[in-house]
């Protein structure tokens, strides 16, 4: 088998900094929690239509959607498809369930830590029952197999989501990650 | 501390980059449809893969090409795919093209002769759900049998398009229908008669009794108001008391039977549309 | 012969104490005419019917069977499911062998106590007072059934309980408030309104409100519960009242008003007219609101229930007050209610408008 002396070199620089950073990351991951406004969720109506988002509905958005977020956190880090019903319905709540199913089998798990959320209303239906709003946000996301970091990232992600109005409470029915342009 | 988690991001950054070079991710990828990713090197590895919908963890031979089926790649978004040994990409999956239309008609039921009403909105999905950001025609079409439907077409705006419209003059049953290219939803929107329009009774002695009968009730465009309305009757004879009945619209006319007072004033109201009234003879 | 002995001794104990129990009910207590009213209701009260009319006087028309319809109830009524609470007795004349007596008898339903004020004549006869009982006005003729074709609404409801996004459901009825109005009064918060039906689908409308202080934050919440007319028929108008115990209108920065609203299936029979409505002082000097309610088609009603929206000289509502009739409408046929008007409103009341609700034993 012949192998590079420069190559394992690097690869060995490279996996030691990655060891590093492994075990560095929950202090990362902490100090990006502990900036101000991480995580938290406001929304402008300005520019939505054609219905007028009314206060009430605008405060609800805001709980549900920030309730969202914490759930699929927790949902996806401890695998539990229990957290999603009180935040998602329809073809989202199958996919987040479907993507923790997978998790289960292998073993392995996502952390996310979200930053500020600028959100935007950007239609809310004739009769009310229907929103959408894009959001901008910066997420810190680790893959995990068991308890070993594989991947970690931060990206600046920009989100299509669509809150439908279930039985009187708003739940996110399209949650879509934007490519970047 | 931030300083660190800062310094520590760019080197992770840097050593992503380097490893980055090992996985070459697809750049055009649909939902739902398969894609596969090219690895380089050498010696067994482990790859992962996490989306929307998906968590995949895989032991392949570095060197090899790693396909990905239509299942895997379901759902629209940002996916990551990883290696154990270092490295990673992240690509974007698109939507399909449409093959299901959500469409939202309200009300299931209109009074005739109502601007803007109707209210008719669609989000364009494929076959997995996923929303089609890209805009794409839809048209919208309002029709009663008997009469040429109006047409519009509208263009989605970030996954959606909607319309309003107004409610035609005659009762029946609405077809709404919006179409893009040849998949359609069809939806029925009741058109009912609206308030009462100019309520006109007539009263007879029946003995000690007065019956009252309303012309055929129909609202201002002529179209009957529906069985089961509710028809005031009243009869007001000052001093001497009053009497109401609640009668209920059948064949399309309202009937009563109230005590005969001479001299007392009859009415007749539905809901908030005052009728006709009659001062009472005593039926000579 | 032992075996004998002890049969004689057990017939001898149940006849002794036969006796008694009927020595009891004959002689109650019946020095007075009050005393002999009040024992009187006691045996209405324990539903001994019996011993009750044991204690009327013997005459035409007194039927035994009638007499029990008439305090018991029948036909399903209110009566039938209330129970006397208290009796409150007041001579009205006394002379001799005869007196008047007023009963104000107050019995407690499954919707709250019911007050009714009866009259009755007594006489003494050889030494017992006996209550001289007046048969309930009989209708001319049997009550006969009398067939309606009217319109039924059924409500078929989607067999899935999955997730149908976008899919066309039927929506509740179309209900809009027409008017509104809030008082303070007894201490508490009120507020009037009416509600009317705009749709061409019945409906069960509550009208929940929600007093908020001036920052907005709310206070208290409460619902009409009986005071509404829950099922609407297509343009029919209900009065609502919902009453909040305790509070201030002061305090009251503004309402917010909520009518839940749903589809039901409902049937456009019975139709119940209201007929010579009048405002009248009873004999207590309290305004009161009468008039008899007949029932147009063939279809027996249980308990009838009145509503009654009082409005001053600008149409404004004042009051809307509610009662129940004890009695069941069989058809066409008239019977009596009465409905309390506030007597500090009753001379500003220039109009008022009664609606019948009803609940039926057999009502879907």
């Amino acid at each position: 088998m012949a192998i590079h002396k420069s190559s394992t070199r690097s690869t060995v620089i490279l996996l030691a900094i990655v060891i590093v950073l492994a075990s560095a990351a929950p202090s990362i991951l902490r100090a990006f929690a502990d900036e101000p406004g991480a995580g938290t969720i406001q929304i402008s109506t300005t520019g939505a239509g054609p219905r007028e988002v009314e206060e009430t509905t605008q405060k609800a958005i805001e709980r549900q959607y920030t309730a969202a977020w914490k759930n699929m956190t927790a949902a996806l880090k401890d695998n539990r498809a229990d957290l999603l019903d009180a935040a998602f319905v329809g073809s989202m709540r199958d996919q987040l369930a479907r993507r923790i199913e997978q998790q289960k089998k292998s073993g392995t798990s996502t952390r996310y830590a979200d930053g500020a959320h600028q959100v935007n209303v950007v239609f809310y239906s004739p009769e009310g029952t229907a929103l959408e709003l894009r959001d901008t946000t910066e997420i810190e996301q680790q893959t995990l197999d068991g308890s070993k970091v594989i991947h970690s990232e931060k990206v600046r992600q920009q989100y299509l989501v669509i809150f439908t109005l279930v039985e009187d409470r708003w739940k996110v029915r399209i949650m879509q990650a934007l490519p970047t342009s | 501390m931030k300083i660190l988690g800062l310094f520590l991001a760019i080197i992770l950054t840097f050593a992503s980059a380097a490893f980055a070079q090992d996985l070459q991710v697809p750049q055009n990828a649909v939902a739902g449809e398969g894609a596969s990713i090219s690895t380089s090197g050498s010696g067994s590895a482990t790859f992962y893969l996490t989306g929307p919908g998906t968590s995949l963890k895989r032991d392949f031979k570095r060197g090899e090409t790693i396909s990905l089926s239509a299942d895997d790649l379901a759902y629209a978004g940002r996916y990551t795919a990883a290696l154990d040994g270092g490295g990673a990409q992240s690509f974007f999956v698109t939507a399909a093209k449409p093959a299901k239309l959500n469409f939202m008609a309200r009300p299931s039921r209109v009074p005739v002769a109502h601007p803007d009403v109707i209210s008719g909105v669609v989000f364009v999905l494929d076959r997995n759900d996923n929303l089609i950001t890209t805009p794409t025609t839809v048209n919208f079409q309002l029709g009663i049998a008997g009469s040429a439907p109006t047409t519009r077409p509208l263009q989605s705006k970030n996954g959606i398009a909607w319309i309003k419209a107004g409610s035609g003059n005659r009762e029946g049953a609405a077809q709404f229908t919006a179409s893009v290219g040849d998949i359609s939803a069809k939806r029925v929107v009741q058109q009912v008669a609206s308030d009462p329009c100019n309520l006109r009774m007539k009263a007879q002695a029946d003995g000690k009794n007065i019956q009252l009968q309303t012309e055929p009730i129909k609202d201002c465009s002529g179209n009957a108001v529906p069985d089961g309305t509710i028809v005031t009757f009243s009869e007001s004879a000052g001093g001497r008391g009053r009497s109401t009945v609640d009668a209920r619209v059948k064949h399309g006319v309202a009937r009563a039977t109230l005590p005969s007072v001479p001299g007392a004033t009859l009415t007749v109201a539905s809901g908030v549309v005052l009728g006709n009234e009659i001062r009472w003879s005593g039926g000579q | 012969m032992r075996l004998g002995s002890i049969v004689m001794i057990v017939l001898l104990l149940v006849l002794i104490g036969a006796g008694t129990v009927q020595t009891k009910s004959l002689h109650i207590s019946a020095n007075t005419p009050e005393t002999a009213l009040q024992s009187f209701f006691a045996q209405v009260k324990a539903k001994h019917w019996d011993d009750a009319f044991a204690m009327v006087q013997p005459g035409s028309g007194v039927e035994k069977e009638s007499f029990i319809k008439d305090l018991g109830g029948n036909n399903e009524s209110l009566k039938t499911i209330s129970a006397l609470q208290d009796v409150k007795t007041k001579i009205l004349r006394e002379s001799g062998n005869e007196s008047d007596l007023r009963a104000d008898l107050q019995w407690s339903t499954a919707v709250g106590a019911l007050h009714e004020s009866r009259d009755f004549k007594l006489v003494n006869d050889e030494g017992q007072w006996k209550i001289v009982w007046t048969p309930p006005a009989k209708n001319d003729g049997p009550p006969k059934p009398l067939p309606t074709t009217y319109l039924r609404w059924d409500v078929v409801q989607r067999g899935s309980s999955r997730d149908e996004w976008g899919v066309q459901n039927v929506e509740p009825p179309r209900m809009r408030i027409i008017s509104m109005n809030a008082i303070e009064y007894q201490g508490g918060v009120t507020i009037l309104g009416e509600v009317v039906n705009e749709d061409t689908v019945p409906g069960f409308v509550t009208i929940n409100a929600i007093l908020l202080d001036k920052d907005g934050n709310s206070i208290a919440e409460e619902s009409s519960f009986d005071k509404i007319s829950h099922t609407l028929l297509p343009k029919e108008i209900s009065p609502f009242r919902v009453d909040f115990a305790n509070r201030k209108l002061a305090d009251v920065k503004s309402v917010r008003i909520s009518p839940t609203n749903i589809l039901v299936p409902a049937a456009a029979d019975p139709v119940v007219g209201v007929f010579n409505q009048r405002i009248e002082k009873d004999p207590n000097g309290k305004s009161i609101l009468r008039g008899e309610l007949v029932t147009q088609g063939g279809q027996t009603v249980n308990i009838p229930h009145v509503l009654a929206t009082f409005y001053d000289q600008s149409g404004k509502v004042i009051w809307v007050s509610d009662g129940y009739v004890d009695k069941a409408l069989l058809p066409q046929q008239a019977v009596p209610f009465a409905v309390d008007l506030r007597d500090d409103l009753a001379g500003q009341v220039q109009n008022y408008r009664i609606t019948v609700n009803y609940y039926n034993s057999n009502r879907s």
